[in-house]
This record gives structure tokens, C-alpha cells and sequence, in this order.
């Protein structure tokens, strides 16, 4: 059997530009591909964007050399290194940038939480405090038998919080229940603190969690974490 | 011997093939932007610019940024979101400069003039769409820094107001604690017993890292103005009842 051949004939010029394309693909794809995989695009689009420059500044290099004039070799080349200083000046500034925004949505989501706590927990407190002192001099019950009246027989570990709305997943735990101190505490699930080594009252660590307590001299808040 | 190298490479032809190419790249990626938004679910307006990788890796950080606001862990980015960057990078970077600049350096040493080359050839039309997207993502990436450094001011100037603001609240919330609490307490006890007269604010708390307070107690009511010291002209005012419920919310300044 009879074998053809066929022959591709390809000028020198496109020969030459496929080949730096060629190679610019292969270093470029390489230095993404290879980047370990992590849940942030960043550090592959980083070491990409490393390689592409370095690949440029070789192009650049390449195209600009003699027998193209001084004078316009100079002003390409500037143009080119201030586009591609300014290019890295904003990629760094958006990673930058990207990364201030998650963080702040996860502060709002702390400040949010602490709100939500200090706002749910003292009415509580200050409705059974203000029972209490409505009795007289004479008191018949005492700060626990009126804060479990007024919240359906709630006991230490009860939960009195009551969800207003569908996924309102906040808790207020009653930690602790004596006849003239009561303290409330509660915590965030996913929501970190100030002090990464801080142990929540559910086992977890380095969430936020504020506790306020109640004895006959009024009410006092310790932002634990 | 000495090189022709002044020849007009931007003749009136050339430049007319550039002014169109460029409309019609920037009608393929403003086409690429509507078609990819159609096809997103995402809760982050991404960038359009594919041609521009880090809008596409920052989009995915405010995405996982969004998910842990919610309480879900963050994810991988979407093998389409990790093509899509490196083809950008890759158009923008690699593929098209090379054609652009090899090209550009070949025709302006060979120095034929612009008026004998063939306008609509394939190659031409290639080298041309090359230079359009070179230059334009050169061009370009003046005034996205620039918009893009005055929008980073604005949101950090935007942010600092708002945490304060939400500082203040808190604290002017605190004071509403211990302001029913004197309320609630018999005199004995330090309390105003069923009266707001004589309330003082605890030590510490008139003056804070985030505010100053005033409150003006009368039997049944309390105003309480709360000034920044961080943003000068800005202040919130509300009223505390007897029953401790804060009203009449009023807020100056960078606070409205």
C-alpha cells in the first residue's frame, strides 16, 4: 500500500508566532493548572498572571529589539511596562479589595448577632426584675420562681428565645437558675469571636457569646467572646 | 544600511479596520456579559470582563463571602468560572499580543506601504482584531483602576460610617439597659424607684471610643442625644418610656 504524504508549508513569520503562542499557552495553563486547588480562584489567576507577565516582558523584549528605532522602541516599551504596572497595580488592589468585602460581610454578620443578642436578652431579665420589686418589702417569690412563671417553666438549660422568624436559628440558653441569680447566655453557631480559643457554652470554639446575669441588684453583661 | 522605520503603520486604512474591530469586540463581550448573566444564579453581579481574570476570582471570593454570612461553607470555583479566567488570560495575555506585536514588528520592517496590502484578507482581519483587543485592554485598565480606586474609597469611607453608627446604637442600647434597671430599682438599692430623675450615666459611658452621651432624665422619660467622635457632624437622638422602649429614632449627619 501506498503511503502519502502530505506536506504543510508554513512561512517563517507564522511559524515563529505560533510558537510563541504555543509557548505562552503551555506556561500560562501550567502555572494555573498547577497551582493546588483551594475554594479562592486567586492563587491559580496569581501564578497565572506571574507567568503571563513574565511571558510579555520576554515578548516585549523580543519585538522591540533592533533594527526597530531607539526612539519608538523606548516609547512601546513604556507604554507597555506602565499598562502592565498598572494592570498588576489593580489586580493586587481587587484581591485586596474582594477579600476587605468578605471579611466586613462576616463583621456585619457579628455585629448583627450581637445586636440581636443585647436586644433579646435583657427584656427578659428586666420583666422579672420589675416583678420582683413590684412585690413590697415582702417578697413571696423569688427571681427564679418569677423568671420560670414567666416563661413557661423554664429551667436551667431551657432555651427562652422565641423564633421570629422562619431560619431564626438564635438561641438564649438559660445557664444558670438560683433562687436570686439567673443567667442567660447565648451564642453564635458559625459567627467566630474575639478570641479564636474561647470555649462556648454548646462545646464549640471561638464563636461569639454574650451572657447576661440577674441578681436582686440589677443586671450586669459580660460580652464573653 | 539603514532601516526604514517611520513608516505611517496607522495609515487612515489601518485605523478604520482598528475602529471597527474594536466596536465589534466590545459588541462580543458586551453579547458574552448577557448571555453569561442569563445563565447565572449567582447572588454576586460579577464583571463583565472575563478579559480582566481577577473580576471573575474576585466575584467567587464575594460569593464564599455571601455563603459564610449565611453559615455554609465556602465551594470551589465552578470549573466554567476557572475556564473562563484562564481563556481570558490567555486571549489577553498570550494569544493576542503575540499576533498583535509579531505582526505589527514584521510589517513596519518589511515597509511596504499600507495602501498595497490587501485590507480583507483573513490574516489582516486576524491582526487587526488582535490589535483591537490589545489596545483595548490596554486602554482600558486606566480608568477601570482609576474607578476602581475611587469606588474602594467610597466603600471603605461608606463602611467606617456604618460601623460606627451601629457602634453607637449598641451602646446607646446598653444605656437603655441600665436606664430601665434605675427605673425598676428602689432608691435604697441606687435606683430611681419608678422614676428616670437622677439618672447618671455609668462611669465610662458618657464617653466612649465610638460616641459621647448625653441623657436628660425626667420622671417617665429620657432623651438621649448621642454624638460621634470618629464622623464630628454625625449624631442620633431617641426617646426611652417608662417601659424602656426606645422611639422617635432621629439621626444627623453621615448617620441619615
Amino acid at each position: 500500500m501506498e503511503k502519502d504524504t502530505v506536506t504543510i508549508e508554513i512561512k517563517q513569520e507564522v511559524s515563529i508566532t505560533l510558537l510563541w503562542i504555543v509557548a505562552g499557552v503551555v506556561v500560562v495553563s501550567l502555572a494555573f493548572l498547577l497551582t493546588p486547588q483551594s475554594t479562592e480562584l486567586w492563587p491559580s489567576i496569581n501564578a497565572a498572571g506571574i507567568a503571563a507577565g513574565l511571558y510579555v516582558i520576554a515578548l516585549l523584549i523580543f519585538v522591540l529589539r533592533k533594527p526597530l528605532g531607539t526612539k519608538l522602541r523606548l516609547w512601546i516599551g513604556i507604554a507597555a511596562l506602565a499598562s502592565m504596572g498598572l494592570m498588576a497595580f489593580t489586580w493586587v488592589r481587587a484581591q485586596e479589595q474582594t477579600h476587605w468585602q468578605a471579611e466586613t460581610v462576616m463583621r456585619i454578620r457579628g455585629i448583627i448577632g450581637r445586636g440581636v443578642m443585647r436586644y433579646d436578652m435583657p427584656p427578659a431579665l428586666l420583666k422579672t426584675l420589675d416583678e420582683f420589686y413590684k412585690q413590697g418589702p415582702t417578697k413571696k417569690e423569688t427571681l427564679a420562681a418569677i423568671f420560670s412563671r414567666l416563661h413557661n417553666g423554664a429551667t436551667a438549660g431551657s432555651n427562652i428565645h422565641k423564633p421570629s422568624w422562619d431560619s431564626d436559628s438564635l438561641k438564649v440558653i438559660v445557664k444558670t437558675m438560683e433562687p436570686g441569680r439567673i443567667e442567660l447566655v447565648s451564642q453564635e453557631t458559625y459567627v467566630k469571636g474575639r478570641d479564636p480559643q474561647f470555649m462556648n457554652h454548646n462545646g464549640q470554639i471561638g464563636m461569639i457569646q454574650e451572657t447576661f446575669i440577674l441578681t436582686e441588684k440589677g443586671i450586669s453583661h459580660v460580652s464573653e467572646n | 544600511m539603514s532601516q526604514k522605520t517611520d513608516s505611517s503603520e496607522f495609515a487612515p486604512g489601518f485605523l478604520w479596520q482598528i475602529g471597527l474591530l474594536t466596536i465589534m469586540v466590545l459588541g462580543l463581550v458586551l453579547f458574552s456579559d448577557k448571555l453569561s448573566q442569563s445563565e447565572r444564579s449567582s447572588s454576586v453581579q460579577r464583571s463583565p470582563m472575563v478579559l480582566f481574570p481577577w473580576a471573575l476570582a474576585g466575584g467567587h471570593t464575594l460569593e464564599n463571602g455571601m455563603k459564610a454570612f449565611s453559615g455554609k461553607p465556602p465551594e470551589f470555583a465552578a470549573v466554567k468560572d476557572q475556564a473562563a479566567a484562564l481563556a481570558g488570560l490567555l486571549i489577553s495575555t498570550v494569544i493576542c499580543p503575540t499576533v498583535f506585536f509579531l505582526e505589527w514588528r514584521r510589517r513596519r520592517i518589511s515597509g511596504v506601504p499600507t495602501s498595497e496590502r490587501p485590507p480583507l484578507r483573513t490574516s489582516s482581519v486576524f491582526y487587526g482584531f488582535c490589535g483591537a483587543l490589545t489596545l483595548y485592554v490596554a486602554g482600558a485598565i486606566l480608568p477601570i483602576a482609576t474607578i476602581s480606586e475611587a469606588t474602594r474609597h467610597s466603600l471603605r469611607n461608606a463602611q467606617a460610617v456604618a460601623s460606627n453608627k451601629d457602634a453607637v446604637i449598641d451602646e446607646m442600647n446598653s444605656i437603655d439597659t441600665d436606664l430601665s434597671q434605675y427605673y425598676i430599682l428602689p432608691k435604697e438599692l441606687g435606683g430611681g424607684g419608678r422614676s428616670y430623675e437622677g439618672y447618671k450615666l455609668p462611669r465610662g459611658m458618657e464617653k466612649t471610643e465610638e460616641g459621647t452621651y448625653v441623657v436628660t432624665p425626667k420622671r417617665n422619660e429620657v432623651n438621649i442625644r448621642a454624638e460621634s467622635v470618629r464622623h464630628v457632624s454625625c449624631w442620633i437622638e431617641m426617646k426611652v418610656d417608662s417601659a424602656g422602649r426606645m422611639s422617635g429614632w432621629t439621626y444627623g449627619g453621615n448617620f441619615r
